[in-house]
């Protein structure tokens, strides 16, 4: 594997560095709007292009330019799937589990990712190329199934394209998207927990929903797995995925199975 | 096209008639017909995020939402029908996709407005087959609130309240879709004087207070119905008590006065009461030892102790400011008839309380162009009178001004001046409608007010003022005559008493045989410390009424054990002059008396005849009438001419105020320990800079031979420079200990290992 991607990046610099280089830009960004906060969006893109991520400290410099409180920029840049608030690989690739998606086989996509990136929802390859997660609807609903890219669209999606892809990445090829820059190499989840750490512990059951594997983590295969080892829905699962000729790839449950 | 100014519209058949603009979940209501809402709120306006109000307009293709679609002419509307129903069946149903549906151990239970809707709107079982959404149950949001994420349905009252009410905008949603919560900053809590009013707020049991989460249900509270009176403004509050304690306070979202909104010390500092420090039975020093006596015994010491003195003169008595109006006119017509003329109320602080016929009124510091804040801003020492200050500053545009050391609240923009004659030239021309709020500590500040006020009104400007303390009856006792220069209703008297200043001034000089303190704590609040003390150490015959050994009481001869103001009925006068009606909650505690059933037994021992009670009430109605004609500065006469402090070289002490400070009910309000303040000492940052201290410091301040140890010192840009700001009435580092000219000198102990690494 060639790592070309990696070697021909260049450092970012120290955040004050960054910052300073970047107030002349923001000035005139802010200029450009009647309300200040207006600017908060392409200011947080901005710092997200020159480190890779929206960091912590970022957050805090936007909100102090724009004169607003830190749990706004928090708010906002939690919204948005396209920031993102851990350091990750130097290629997002983010694949939309919706609805057009899901019924033009966004389902297969997803798993092809998974089984050949080896990692899941909201995480990173070891070798920190790519980052990989499962977002809402990306408005291309008419060239479903569809990912991003580092923001970037790529349309129809198929078992084939996903290869290429990755091929091309990772041999360098692929130059329709620049990498991301990178500080350090990521942590393998990317997720970001939510603020509860210095709070006090919960009563019941309390758990990380956008962990792989959790609640919220309903479109990859191990959603689709705990659907077919279900008792009561696994059988019309299973007709249904042996109907479309996916069955195999499921490995259904024992249970499934012998019903049939 | 002009448009009209009403529209007719008909509502489940019955024909409404309303205002242009009007929604239609407010137009229903005076058809008499329900709309459920979640998002939706008077005071906070629409946000169209839950979709419970949905309802049915005729020609309109699809169920419109109440809350935000606007009545129009002719409009036909059904609240109620099979497809209305239907939709709404559709919308709760989604609403408790993820709900934990753990109602059985939710504060809320009860009084829940999705119980309550689902109950009446919704379906009876789920169709629902995968598992739900797993958040965390009980986080600690702040140091009053508990957020369980479960159960939120993401209305977002709470964000909007702390957007649009408080203006602190600390509160927001993070995250998205299903996974979406209320959450702060990373790492800071959610800290606001007003954070409980979300849990009154959240239709849901997401956000509760941690003073009530498991306390009570709705049905097992019996309810008060009164006014708060813990500070000057006089909130209308309901009191919840279970089984002999009070569980919690909670707004009217009616009362005019509090605009339906409570600040924290109004709903949490109500657990003082039960506390084991409570005194029981009077107490009487006994070789230098305090020993419990009999009510009986107790007032006959006092009475003897007065007969004995050989002049009324040699007798005065001090406080009322925190009694009912009842209670105060009933203390000063015993002490009067009793011959002496030394009555004062003024045991803090505070050296004026009314501003007769120039105080505004709630209307017209809502219209008011600008507010001039002069001295102590209202949001440390009166909180919900700030929020109707940043209503009318955010939402009706008034320009703010603050005069003094601190600024007036760091979320409202505002124009700083240093003095009052800056004010002026602040304000633009064509402004008319002028608001003073005024802490009513310095005197001269209150005449230079007056003067402005006149010279204004000649310009066709007026002026009104309030007053603002954290005394809840300062008015009351100022104007029904607990001051030595007027009777009740500001009557002016043949001859003057001595005020506070002149009393204790006396007592150390050895000319006063019994002190008594109604409610007061002058060791702790009256600005000189040092004079107070030696006046006690010399006066032979001390009582102090409190419901708890205070560093005043702890010095007296006999202490009284009294009510509390939620043990007791009453009135009270707030800073607008409108006597406020005090609910008792809870009975008098065993071994208690309230001060008025104390002062009719001291009649009865002193064989002098208090007025009745119908004579008590229309005196009552009669001065605070004549209270609210009075000139402006009627009450500040006797202060004509005396400066409060006398001039200090270099650094100014600036005393802060704190709702949360003071020796008495917070002081002993154990589940209050969070929101009690940390003694700390305050710099401006290029003032810190110049002395050469830095944030987190441990720092001792002297003035002369006294001091004040162990604070940490703070940074505060908003700070005037030059000063040095510390928390009045706070008991672990009174502040009026540094009374006087010496030079204050600022002594480093410790550097915070965190701040230091």
């Amino acid at each position: 594997m060639s790592n070309q991607a990696i070697s021909t990046l260049e450092p970012v610099p120290d955040f004050a560095v960054l910052a300073a280089g970047l107030q002349d830009e923001f000035r005139a960004l802010i200029a450009q709007y009647e309300d200040s906060r207006s600017a908060l969006l392409p200011i947080i893109h901005r710092f997200q292009e020159a480190e890779g991520y929206v960091s912590p400290q970022a957050m805090q410099v936007s909100a102090e330019l724009l004169n607003l409180p830190l749990a706004v920029v928090e708010s906002t840049v939690s919204f948005y799937t396209l920031f993102f608030r851990k350091p990750v690989g130097k290629y997002m690739l983010q694949v939309c589990r919706n609805l057009s998606c899901a019924l033009n086989g966004a389902e297969e996509i997803m798993a092809q990712f998974r089984e050949r990136l080896g990692v899941g929802h909201l995480e990173t390859t070891d070798d920190g190329l790519f980052s990989y997660e499962e977002v809402e609807c990306l408005a291309a609903c008419d060239k479903a199934p569809c990912m991003q890219v580092n923001l970037d669209f790529v349309y129809h999606l198929t078992p084939d394209l996903v290869d290429a892809l990755l091929a091309g990445i990772r041999n360098g090829t692929y130059t329709d998207t620049p990498p991301l820059p990178q500080r350090a190499k990521p942590e393998r989840s990317w997720h970001v927990a939510q603020d509860t750490g210095k709070k006090a512990a919960g009563a019941l059951g309390v758990s990380n929903p956008n962990a792989p594997g959790g609640i919220g983590d309903a479109s990859g295969r191990a959603a689709l797995q705990r659907i077919v080892d279900d008792t009561a829905v696994g059988a019309r699962t299973h007709e249904r995925l042996v109907r479309e000729g996916q069955a195999g790839t499921l490995h259904p449950g024992k249970d499934a199975h012998e019903r049939h | 096209m002009t448009m009209a100014s009403e529209v007719h519209l008909k509502i489940d058949g019955i024909a409404v008639t309303v205002p242009t603009g009007t929604l239609l979940v407010e137009a229903a209501k005076q058809a008499q017909k329900h709309i459920p809402v979640y998002c939706y709120h008077e005071k906070l306006g629409p946000a169209g995020l839950c979709r419970v109000c949905l309802v049915e307009v005729e020609g309109m293709p699809k169920l419109q939402i109440g809350c935000n679609t606007v009545a129009t002419e002719g409009m036909v509307v059904h609240t109620q029908n099979a497809k209305v129903d239907d939709g709404r069946r559709a919308i709760l149903e989604f609403l408790l996709l993820n709900h934990p549906l753990d109602c059985p151990i939710c504060d809320k239970g009860g009084e829940c407005d999705l119980q309550d809707y689902v109950m009446a709107y919704g379906q009876d079982s789920s169709r629902v087959i995968d598992g739900k959404e797993s958040k965390p149950k009980a986080v600690d949001l702040g140091p009053t609130i508990v957020l369980d994420e479960e159960r939120c349905i993401v209305c977002q009252r709470c964000v909007r309240f702390d957007e649009l009410i408080t203006h602190e905008r600390s509160l927001v949603v993070k995250d998205r879709g299903a996974h979406d919560i209320i959450a702060t900053a990373t790492d800071q809590p959610y800290v606001s004087q007003f954070s409980g009013n979300v849990t009154e707020l959240c239709p849901v049991g997401a956000l509760t207070s941690k003073t009530y989460r498991f306390l009570s249900r709705k049905w097992d509270n019996h309810r008060a119905v009164g006014s708060c009176a813990q500070c000057s403004v006089g909130c209308g509050i309901n009191v919840d008590v279970r089984q002999g304690a009070i569980t919690r306070t909670m707004s009217i979202p009616e009362d005019v006065t509090s605009d339906g909104w409570l600040c924290d010390r109004g709903r949490y500092v109500i657990s003082f009461g039960d506390d084991q420090r409570r005194l029981r039975t009077p107490l009487y020093r006994h070789r230098e030892q305090l020993v419990q006596v009999t009510w009986d015994d107790a007032i006959g010491l006092w009475a003897q102790a007065l007969q004995a003195s050989a002049s009324p003169q040699r007798v005065a008595a001090l406080g009322g400011g925190r009694l009912m109006n009842a209670e105060i006119l009933q203390l000063q017509a015993l002490f009067r008839s009793f011959g002496t003329p030394h009555l004062d109320w003024r045991v803090g602080r505070s050296q004026q309380a009314g501003a007769g016929r120039a105080t505004a009124s709630l209307a017209e510091l809502d219209r008011a162009q600008a507010i001039i804040v002069v001295g102590v801003p209202p949001s440390q020492s009166a909180p919900v009178l700030d929020l109707a200050i940043r209503k009318a500053v955010f939402r009706h545009k008034a320009q703010l001004i603050s005069v003094g050391p601190f600024g007036a609240g760091s979320s409202v923009p505002q124009q700083r001046a240093a003095r009052i004659d800056e004010v002026a030239g602040l304000l633009p021309d064509g402004t008319e409608r002028i608001v003073f709020v005024w802490d009513g500590i310095d005197p001269q500040l209150g005449r230079e007010i007056a003067n402005l006020r006149t010279q204004w009104s000649t310009h066709g400007r007026s002026a009104g003022v309030l007053v603002a303390t954290t005394l809840s009856n300062a008015w009351g006792a100022e104007a029904l005559g607990m001051h030595p220069s007027f009777g009740p209703g500001y009557q002016p008297l043949a001859s003057s008493g001595l005020d506070t200043a002149g009393i204790f001034a006396a007592g150390r000089a050895g000319e006063l045989d019994v002190l008594s303190f109604h409610g007061a704590n002058p060791v702790l609040t009256w600005h000189d410390a040092s004079i107070v003390r030696e006046a006690l150490a010399r006066i032979p015959f001390v009582v102090a009424t409190d419901l708890f050994l205070t560093q005043t009481s702890e010095l007296a001869t006999l202490v009284l054990p009294v009510a509390s103001a939620f043990e007791r009925n009453g009135t009270m006068t707030n800073l607008f002059g409108q006597a406020r009606p005090i609910e008792a909650g809870l009975p008098v505690p065993d071994g208690a008396l309230s001060d008025s059933e104390v002062l009719v037994a001291l009649a009865q021992a002193l064989k002098i005849a208090l007025p009745d009670a119908a004579s008590l009430t229309s005196l009552e109605e009669r001065a605070l009438e004549a209270a609210r004609i009075a000139p402006l500065d009627c009450g500040a006469e006797q202060l004509a001419g005396r400066r409060l402090a006398p001039d200090r070289p270099g650094l100014q002490l600036a005393l802060a105020a704190n709702v949360f400070a003071g020796g008495g009910t917070t002081a002993h309000d154990t589940r209050i320990e969070a929101l009690r303040p940390l003694p700390t000492a305050t710099l401006e940052p290029a003032t810190a800079q110049r002395l050469g201290f830095v944030a987190g410091t441990l720092v001792d301040l002297h003035a002369g031979a006294a001091s004040v140890k162990n604070l940490t010192l703070r940074l505060d840009a908003s700070l005037a420079p030059d000063t040095i700001a510390l928390v009045a009435d706070l008991p672990q580092a009174p502040a009026n200990l540094l009374f006087g000219s010496e030079p204050l000198r600022l002594e480093a102990t410790r550097v915070l290992e965190e701040v230091a690494a």
